[in-house]
């Protein structure tokens, strides 16, 4: 039986860069940024999420990844095309507030969903986000 | 009238981080629960609470697997088990070492032989790097 999710994949443009959009701007910590020969093993995540995390993978042609096909992935990836999955927050409005005045890019301010508040931004590569705060995500609450 | 801890949000989930952050940097020393509450600014056991709900485990649980990663590290460097110990912070190698064959299953002795098999045998850094990152970067990498 599968029992979690424990990586995922986010291609980017700079490793760097997205070092530090995710550190600094989103305030997510290193897990692991290590060299093996010419790759780098950069991993980030939630500091409030232990058991999962985010590969932050440079495009470049690899063993199996051929010139061609790492030139249309940077080509979608600098296009927006591509989803990196929803990150999930207590509250969109006021995340959306401090992001953007760190210079985020939203590409939808919050909106009202059926599911909760939602907006939608891009890294520094250019993957799209969805920062969303689901109804029921709530505070400490009394129970007699 | 008990209350029932759900995860923090805000700026009681932002105190209880620093506590948490001040886990990290003091993993060898290991702070106190007292400690830790006047960092986050709550009671001991608000703050034992909101670690178990928020990270999954109690703030001296949480030390323990920091410690154990931490010896992982250090084993795979060559170090002995005597001094992986004290390096993180476990002032008794009985100690260290029984609660290490509990969590990982085999002894730290046996551990380091066989991650440092696979280690020098493959090149590879003592860290979890999943096969298909590997498989698609590296050249030289080929699974046992």
């Amino acid at each position: 039986m599968i029992l979690k999710h424990s990586h995922s994949t986010i291609y980017v443009t700079d490793q760097d860069r997205a070092k530090a959009f995710y550190t600094e701007k989103l305030g997510f910590e290193v897990r692991d940024d290590v060299k093996l020969g010419d790759f780098r093993w950069l991993t980030v995540a939630p500091k409030t999420q232990p058991d999962a995390c985010m590969v932050l993978m440079p495009i470049k042609a690899g063993p199996m990844l051929k010139q061609a096909h790492a030139d249309m992935l940077r080509e979608l990836v600098e296009a927006g095309v591509l989803g990196g999955g929803v990150l999930s927050t207590d509250d969109c409005r006021r995340d959306y507030e401090e992001l953007t005045a760190k210079g985020v890019r939203f590409v939808r301010e919050p909106m009202q969903m059926p599911y909760g508040v939602e907006a939608l931004f891009s890294d520094d590569s250019g993957t799209m986000f969805s920062l969303t705060q689901q109804h029921g995500s709530a505070t400490s609450s009394p129970r007699s | 009238m008990r209350y029932v801890v759900v995860m923090l949000t805000g700026a009681a989930l932002r105190r209880l981080l620093r506590a948490r952050d001040q886990l990290h940097a003091e993993v060898q020393r290991g702070p106190t629960l007292d400690e830790l509450a006047a960092t986050a600014g709550m009671s001991r056991a608000f703050l034992s609470r909101s670690f178990v709900t928020t990270f999954g485990a109690a703030p001296h649980q949480y030390l323990s697997h920091l410690r154990l990663e931490h010896a992982k590290r250090v084993l795979a460097g060559g170090a002995s088990v005597t001094d992986a110990c004290f390096e993180v912070g476990f002032e008794s190698v009985g100690t260290f070492s029984s609660m290490f064959h509990r969590r990982v299953g085999i002894s730290p002795r046996a551990w380091q032989r066989h991650t440092r098999a696979v280690v020098q045998g493959l090149g590879l850094p003592a860290l979890w790097i999943p096969g298909c990152f590997l498989l698609k970067y590296v050249q030289e990498y080929s699974p046992p």
